[in-house]
């Protein structure tokens, strides 16, 4: 059992306040993501877990073992640094041997176990090859054979493809997937790209100023965010945002308004949190892809396109709506932005009717948490 | 004619327009001297004063320091434009220039009622006599005493020494007053100042004829410095340092340290040069009195010699007005420059007939004077005389003895290997 | 009148010729001017102030053989550059070391009173030390005698048994903070995570400065070593001026014994082979630096 028990663990540096107590559990051979803006605690929570940092309160437990005291290589984790931290000096053999060496192990198996790495990431041609004749993704393969190299019980990724071209982060995106399938490790992922968290992870752990804001699967994380925060940040384009007016409440259901918008009737799904009351400011999270054609949606407003991206497979569409404003969008100046699932013949300054469908809203109230959700959801 | 060629035409014919009339008709006079103190106050007044008696002379005068000007002067003699005149210690150093043809016979000039030949003594000017050619125009003198605190050896009834005998046994006596007293500060970290010791010891011992034949390296191969006399000096020197006369580690202590332990009293005896005396007397100290390195009983050495080096100035072999040189020169040794030398610098000037008008000069400086005068032979010191390498081995020896390393058999035995392969070299 | 267009190639030789003058010139004449004056006149006997120069051939070189001082000062020069090696940059490396890792409250400060004595000249460094050893009122010979021992009875640079040891210790003192702030440049180019990936691997403390520090330093670590052993090879203005030599030659160096013989026993001639020698040692040591820095 190689599972990861975090418990009430806290962390700061001087004044400021890193990781503000935070309760995790990873499950044995579970791939885990950690993401959140820069500064949220995400790598700072990692490398507690690897020991680099010490803890000031709460507890860390690797296969059940307590290692809150524990000096790093004791652990049995092993990391990956973004900037693959290869020792400069050594070769290639040499990097990924270094962490057994200094264990001790016998010549022979340091060997065996080079060579099972290599074979795993194929890169049994540069075992003797100085670091610096490396390309950056050959480095990083390097960087996971050293981790593998050491048959760890937990694997950490520290923003590892972070230095890496998109073409490239692609490709190893499959390949670290690929990895945690043939090696059933534990693992866990910081990065701040949100589409690495949602193709890779088991679980996706959201960090928000030192503390875990929600965590589960990445479409539970997408189609049932807890609040603003988490349904921002998972999504790209990002969902729009828009300031609406609570003009009824009856029971578990509400009616919110957008101006020069017919009012929309929604359930409350969320009930704990402050008690919304008729008059109350609300905000409307309506995902680009959620538009529809305006003949079926029951409400309908006009857009004045700004900028239009054509992706080939689907369009973007940039535009002013008529009547309202968005508070929080990809695009600028309250605009939103629309993302159609085809080629569209559109030209910016062209203005065309847009669908909206009550049944597609998200409903937050003002303090960011979700009250409402769509109704596939 | 475009403006590069203006340019220059213009130049051409400004330049000697440029120069200032007077500078072209006078005779330059090139000078160079030691930087010591007083030195450049004393020439600046003197260039001041000749110039305006001969209008027609301009002196250019530049100094140097002591260790610098060794080299520079070497350096300069050997280019296209050396110096007219140029300081020179009197001994190896002067005769070196000599034999190497660069400095100038001057036998024939300053013979007039105001040239130095007439102004200076036959015993001064014998100083700069070789090979039967006159080779320089000597300024200064420089002797050696034993200095000692007056109050101090009437405290503690004392006598002056009559013997080398009696300065060993005065140095017990002193540390039997009081153990702290370092009876004869030696400060040798420059080396020279045993040798002044080994100089006078050599010539109280050995006796100067019999040294002259050795320090000029002319004795025959099996004789040279062989005298057991030599190895009887450096006795002497493990006498002294033995009975407690010296600082500890005089080897690593500097000569200027040894002059403020007499002055300030901790000593209360030294040998020490005639300059000295402005030395203590700068320092506040005046309560001392002189007497010279006494007789070593059974020597050969004669009375009335002392320890005496002679400076002055050399004329270049290629200097092109040695006229108007020598007459420089010779004005550096009237009565009255002379009275100015000692005055300005405390040392026993070549000219000292007008010393007893001066109301500046202090009873021991003038007591020194007269001392000086009443020398009858002058014994130059070692490091002078000898050739560079043979007293660079003497310079050694003095250290090893003192620190005990060499034996004074083996200090001589060092000696004479080294004058040999001079010797043989030359 | 179109001017025909000159072949690149003439051209380029000629900007070639005329980028490289100026160089080849200065070159000359402070370079090889010199040394073939230096060669030249290695074979001869003669003084600074000598009219006549008297060939000799090689045997300034056998005088130098046999001269037991040149020994001396050889075994002074190489005392100085393995004993700066060991004291300089060993003892640099551990400040660096500790500056860079152990201390954090006022490092700069201590950065900064170590390095000030780099900034002194020599000369001046010799005469303070001259005054703190002197035997008779030296700070140094009261703190000693405080502590109940005995100092040397023939002073620190008038015992011959050590003071070569002594200008040793005072060259390091002068030139161990330069070596500390160059090493300590390199140490703090290492990347932090090196050492949190070697944390990883099991490699701290000591093992960490063994495995991943002194690697990471090599090369400057060769140029500390280089600059320190041309610097023990050129050593002249401190000997100079704390024991211009002496005790009886005790710590005479090549530089200070060619300037002896040069200047003051007017043994030009002689001067110029020992100066030759040095260049000998000088162009091996260039040659060494060569290889090393190539195979880095």
């Amino acid at each position: 059992m190689s599972d990861v028990k975090i418990s009430g663990l806290r962390k700061s540096y001087g004044r400021f306040e890193a990781i503000k107590g935070v309760d995790l559990t990873v499950a044995d051979g579970e791939f885990v993501v950690m993401v959140g803006p820069s500064g949220c605690g995400k790598s700072t929570l990692l490398r507690t877990i690897a020991g680099l940092e010490g803890a000031d309160e709460g507890a860390i437990a690797v296969g059940g073992r307590d290692v809150t005291h524990e000096e790093p290589a004791d652990r049995g984790v092993a990391m990956v640094f973004q900037n693959y931290a290869l020792y400069p000096h050594m070769n290639v053999s040499g990097n990924m041997s270094f962490g057994l060496r200094m264990a001790g192990m016998a010549k022979d198996k340091i060997a065996a176990a080079v060579e099972r790495a290599a074979g795993i990431l194929n890169i049994g041609d540069h075992l003797d090859k100085q670091p610096k004749a490396l390309s950056g993704g050959q480095k990083q393969r390097v960087a996971i054979g050293r981790a593998i190299t050491r048959q760890p019980e937990v694997f950490l990724f520290d923003e590892p493809l972070s230095n890496l071209d998109a073409a490239l982060r692609t490709k190893m995106r499959v390949e670290l997937g690929r990895l945690h399938a043939d090696l059933g490790a534990t693992m866990i992922y910081v990065t701040h790209d949100q589409t690495e968290a949602m193709t890779m992870a088991d679980r996706i752990v959201v960090l928000r100023d030192g503390l875990v804001e929600q965590v589960g699967s990445p479409r539970e994380l997408y189609n049932r965010p807890v609040g603003r925060f988490v349904a921002g940040f998972l999504g790209s384009p990002r969902m729009n945002v828009v300031p609406a007016r609570l003009t009824r409440r009856e029971g578990d259901r509400i009616t919110v308004s957008i101006d020069g918008l017919d009012d929309m009737t929604r359930p409350l799904d969320v009930t704990k949190g402050k008690d919304l009351r008729e008059g109350d400011t609300v905000f409307v999270g309506i995902r680009p892809e959620a538009f529809g054609p305006p003949e079926d949606s029951g409400r309908r407003f006009a857009l004045k396109i700004r900028v239009v991206e054509n992706l080939g497979r689907e369009t973007l569409v940039y535009g002013t709506p008529q009547g309202f404003v968005s508070d929080e969008s990809d695009a600028e100046d309250g605009d939103l932005v629309i993302q159609f699932a085809r080629q569209k013949d559109v030209r910016p300054g062209q203005t065309i009717d847009i669908g909206l469908s009550a049944s597609a809203l998200y409903i937050f109230d003002d303090a960011g948490l979700t009250r409402s959700f769509p109704n596939d959801h | 004619m475009n403006i590069w060629m203006k340019t220059l035409t213009a130049l051409a014919v400004a330049l000697p327009l440029g120069m200032p009339a007077a500078a072209q008709d006078k005779v330059q006079v090139k000078f160079w001297t030691l930087k010591n103190p007083g030195m450049d106050e004393f020439i600046a007044g003197r260039v001041e004063a000749f110039e305006e008696a001969n209008p027609g002379i301009e002196i250019i005068y530049e100094d140097f320091p002591n260790e610098a000007y060794k080299t520079a002067i070497q350096v300069a003699l050997n280019g296209s434009e050396p110096p007219d005149a140029f300081y020179n210690w009197v001994g190896e150093d002067s005769s070196r220039f000599v034999r190497e043809g660069l400095a100038m016979d001057i036998s024939d000039y300053g013979t007039g009622p105001d040239g130095f030949q007439s102004l200076l003594s036959d015993g001064w000017l014998s100083s700069m006599r070789q090979d039967g050619g006159l080779y320089g125009v000597p300024l200064e003198a420089v002797s050696k005493f034993f200095y000692y605190n007056v109050p101090f050896f009437e405290e503690h009834d004392l006598k002056v020494p009559e013997t080398f005998d009696d300065v060993v046994q005065m140095c017990r006596d002193i540390r039997a007053i009081d153990s702290n007293l370092v009876p004869l500060p030696l400060g040798n970290s420059e080396r020279w100042k045993l040798i002044h010791w080994i100089t006078m010891l050599n010539e109280r011992i050995v006796g100067q004829e019999a040294t002259s034949v050795d320090y000029s390296l002319s004795a025959p191969d099996d004789e040279l410095f062989t005298n057991p006399g030599y190895v009887e000096a450096w006795e002497k020197v493990v006498e002294l340092r033995d009975a407690d006369c010296f600082e500890d580690a005089p080897n690593a202590t500097a000569p200027e340290l040894s002059y403020v332990m007499f002055s300030t009293q901790a000593a209360p005896m030294i040998y020490c040069g005639s300059w000295c005396a402005g030395i203590f007397d700068g320092d506040g100290f005046t309560d001392y009195a002189m007497f010279r390195m006494p007789p070593v009983e059974g020597g050969k050495g004669a009375d009335g010699t002392n320890f005496v080096i002679i400076q002055g100035y050399q004329v270049s072999a290629k200097s092109k007005h040695p006229e108007e040189t020598v007459k420089w020169l010779s004005f550096l040794v009237t009565p009255e420059s002379g009275r100015g030398y000692a005055e300005a610098m405390s040392r026993v000037p070549s000219n000292p007939s007008g010393l007893e008008e001066s109301e500046s000069l202090t009873d021991s400086f003038k007591w020194i004077a007269n001392d000086v005068a009443s020398v009858t032979a002058p014994i130059n010191v070692l490091d002078v005389l000898l050739d560079n390498n043979v007293s660079e081995a003497y310079l050694n020896a003095g250290v090893e003895v003192l620190n005990g390393s060499k034996t004074p058999q083996e200090a001589m035995d060092s000696v004479r290997q080294t004058a040999l392969e001079v010797k043989n070299r030359q | 009148m179109p001017q025909r267009p000159r072949t690149a190639r003439s051209d380029g030789r000629l900007t070639y010729a005329a980028m490289l003058s100026p160089a080849i010139v200065l070159l000359s004449i402070f370079v090889f001017v010199p040394v073939a004056l230096v060669l030249y006149g290695s074979l001869f006997r003669f003084g600074l102030t000598s009219a006549e120069w008297t060939f000799v051939g090689l045997s300034n070189y056998v005088r130098a053989m046999g001269d037991g001082v040149f020994w001396i000062a050889l075994r002074n020069n190489i005392i100085i550059v393995v004993g700066s090696i060991v004291l300089q940059v060993g003892f640099g490396t551990l400040l660096a070391a500790v500056l860079d890792r152990g201390i954090t409250v006022g490092n700069t400060v201590l950065r900064t009173i170590i390095f000030a004595p780099m900034v002194i000249s020599s000369v001046a460094v010799g005469l303070i030390w001259l005054i703190i050893l002197d035997p008779n009122v030296g700070p140094l010979v009261s703190l000693v005698k405080a502590m109940g021992l005995t100092p040397p009875r023939l002073g620190f640079l008038g015992d011959p048994s050590i003071s070569i040891w002594v200008v040793l210790g005072i060259a390091s003192w002068q030139y161990t903070g330069f070596m500390m702030v160059l090493i300590l440049a390199g140490l703090q180019a290492v990347p932090k995570e090196l050492y949190q990936a070697a944390a990883l691997d099991g490699a701290t403390g000591l093992r960490a400065f063994w495995h991943i520090t002194l690697p990471a330093i090599r090369n400057i670590l060769i140029v500390a070593v280089l600059i320190t052993t041309v610097g023990g090879f050129k050593v002249f203005d401190l000997i100079f001026v704390t024991t211009g030599g002496g005790p009886a030659n005790a710590t005479q160096v090549l530089s200070t014994w060619i300037y002896f013989q040069a200047f003051n026993l007017g043994n030009t001639g002689y001067a110029d082979a020992i100066s030759v020698i040095l260049l000998a040692i000088a162009v091996l040591l260039g040659w060494a630096q060569l290889k090393s820095s190539r195979r880095a």
